[in-house]
This record gives structure tokens, C-alpha cells and sequence, in this order.
């Protein structure tokens, strides 16, 4: 317990170290700046899709029928997952064939679409326009896979 | 052959400087191939205005729809496109037992640190050895990306073509991005050079 203690302190303190002003982590080669999603409290999570196989993966080899979510992994994900640049969404971090999708809820009474994919990362729609690119390095349940 | 200065930028007047020095990470010292992307946006002002931002990230070169071609970062530079790097002896039926054991546990960050210690082409180009062209494309509602104009191909085989000629890259060095990461598998899909 000592041990993990103390590996939980030195994450916190690189962690931190690696913070700018607003929040941001630094970012590197492979990882994305994660900045703070901001996100209102949630209200309540709807599944509408899950287990499923992205139209574009044109290899029939690929399953997805492994990455099923639950309600209790959405509302983690949405709640831990910080933003992340479009452009790092779709050229540093991994695309992944399987996700989920669904609606969510706010408190401050706000709806929105939500997809997550099975390495970690997610986009939100609230409303017209540009979507929030998410991404939850700790999200580390056994649906999602690690990178 | 292509007249390239000693800022690393391509002196020709189909090629306009809009250099970006904040997507600029570091010297590359040697280009051993390209890779071809489409951006995620459907204008190249959107990406030209997202690289003034001190943390983002971009590739060298950008061709609008219409075929306008502007180099946005400069080729002594390196630029932060690729992603992590899958192994390049799965996709060409040659790893050696050691690999294949080892590809055996999924780990896209211990696979590309496997290959980031091989020199090109063992392994695919990579950020620090490579040139990266975005072509301005959207991701439709579907989930796909819009397919690339007849301009934007016939920029980006002029362009393939020079960079070659002046660099020495290789034919088969030339790749699309989901070729080499794992990636949206219609990104460039359409690209033809
Ligand atoms: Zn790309």
C-alpha cells in the first residue's frame, strides 16, 4: 500500500509540473495536450448503440462485440476524460474500429450526443457545430483497451 | 528538382510560404518518406488559423480544395503528423519470431517504441524522418472522408513527384496515413499520386 502510495504522489507531481496556466497538460510526441472538459454535472446517460463495428474498418477479422460500456462507464468517461485538439484527436491518438454511442443528459439541462471508442477517446455534439474531442487516459476498465 | 532555401522552405511559385514555426518540433536531419493526410476540416483557413497556436500541431504542407498548394512548416524541421507507428513486418508478411511473439500482447506504445529504434525502411517513416501533406478534407456525417478533388491529386502528384526527385524518397516510401498509424481507414483513401 506504501508503495502505491508513493507512485501515486510522484504521477501527482509529474502531473502537475507538466500543467501550464490553464490547466493543459504539455502534451509530447504520443500524447495529447488534455486540457479541462468543463463539462456541467451529468444528469442522467442513455446508451442507444453499443458493441459496435465503425462502417470505415473494412476488416471482417475485426470484432467488436468485446467493447460493451456501461451506463456507470459513460458517466466515468464523460466525467474524467479531458478535451483534446481536433487536430490531435484525429492524427496523434489512435482511431479505434469499436465504440459506443448514446445521449447524455446535463444537469444545467443541456443534451448531447456522445460516441466513445474503444482506445479511449470520445467526441461530444451540444448542439450545431464542432463537436468536443474527449480523451480518458484513466479510464482504464476492461472494456476500453489500454494503448 | 525543386529550389528548397536555407530555411528549409520550397522557392516555386506553385508553392506559397505560410509558414507555421509553432508547429516546427526540432531539426530533421534526413527525410525518408512521405505521408499523406486529410486534415478533418473542409477549409484551409481553419487549419492555417489552428496552427498560430502555440500548442499546435500540423505537417508540412497543405493543399487546399481548389489545388493551392502552401507549405506550412519548413523541411529542415520536424512536424508532429504521424502518431504512434504500427509494425511495418505484419503488413509485409516479415517479422521474425522474437516480433511476432511480441506483437502478440495488444500495445500500440510498446509497438511503436519497437519501431522507432529501427532505421526506415524496416520500419515505417516516422515524425522525425518524414514530410507530411494534409490535404483540406472534412469527415462526413457517416463517419468518412469527403472523397480528394481532381485539383487537390493533381497538386499532390506534382508535389509527391518534385519532393522525390529533389530528396531521393522512394516510390514505395510514400504513404497514406492509415497505412502507417492506426487511423479513420478512408483518411486519404481517395488521395492518388
Ligand atoms: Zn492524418
Amino acid at each position: 500500500m506504501v508503495g502505491r502510495w508513493w507512485i501515486a504522489a510522484a504521477l501527482g507531481l509529474a502531473a502537475s509540473l507538466a500543467q501550464a496556466n490553464d490547466g493543459c497538460s504539455a502534451g509530447s510526441e504520443f500524447e495529447p495536450r488534455l486540457c479541462p472538459s468543463k463539462l456541467p454535472a451529468i444528469k442522467q446517460v442513455v446508451i442507444q448503440q453499443n458493441g459496435m463495428k465503425s462502417a470505415q474498418e473494412t476488416n471482417p477479422a475485426v470484432r467488436c462485440d468485446g467493447f460493451k460500456l456501461s451506463v456507470r462507464q459513460v458517466r466515468q468517461f464523460l466525467a474524467r476524460a479531458g478535451e483534446v485538439d481536433k487536430q490531435d484527436a484525429l492524427h496523434q491518438l489512435d482511431w479505434s474500429p469499436c465504440y459506443a454511442s448514446g445521449e447524455v443528459r446535463f444537469k444545467d439541462g443541456r443534451v448531447g450526443l456522445w460516441q466513445i471508442s474503444q482506445f479511449r477517446q470520445g467526441s461530444l455534439r451540444l448542439g450545431e457545430g464542432e463537436p468536443v474531442y474527449l480523451y480518458c487516459p484513466a479510464c482504464r476498465d476492461r472494456p476500453f483497451k489500454q494503448p | 528538382m525543386l529550389l528548397i532555401d536555407k530555411e528549409g522552405m520550397v522557392v516555386n511559385p506553385r508553392v506559397h510560404a505560410a509558414r507555421a514555426t509553432s508547429i516546427e518540433r526540432g531539426q530533421m536531419k534526413l527525410v525518408s518518406g512521405i505521408i499523406v493526410h486529410q486534415t478533418g476540416g473542409s477549409t484551409a483557413q481553419s487549419s492555417l488559423s489552428s496552427y498560430k497556436n502555440p500548442s499546435a500541431n500540423g505537417a508540412h504542407f497543405l493543399i487546399e480544395k481548389d489545388g493551392t498548394i502552401y507549405q506550412t512548416a519548413s523541411l529542415s524541421q520536424q512536424t508532429w503528423h504521424v502518431g504512434k507507428l504500427k509494425a511495418r513486418c505484419l503488413l509485409e508478411n516479415r517479422c521474425t519470431p522474437v516480433e511476432i511473439k511480441a506483437l502478440k500482447t495488444f500495445s500500440p506504445t510498446a509497438e511503436n517504441k519497437r519501431e522507432i529504434a529501427k532505421q526506415a525502411p524496416a520500419r515505417f517513416p516516422a515524425n522525425q524522418d518524414s514530410i507530411g501533406i494534409e490535404l483540406v478534407g472534412e469527415a462526413q456525417a457517416n463517419g468518412s472522408y469527403v472523397a480528394v478533388t481532381a485539383a487537390q491529386n493533381d497538386s499532390l502528384k506534382w508535389l509527391v513527384a518534385e519532393l522525390s526527385q529533389t530528396l531521393g524518397i522512394a516510390p514505395t516510401e510514400v504513404f497514406r496515413h492509415p497505412d502507417v498509424s492506426r487511423k479513420n481507414p478512408t483518411e486519404a483513401s481517395t488521395a492518388a499520386w
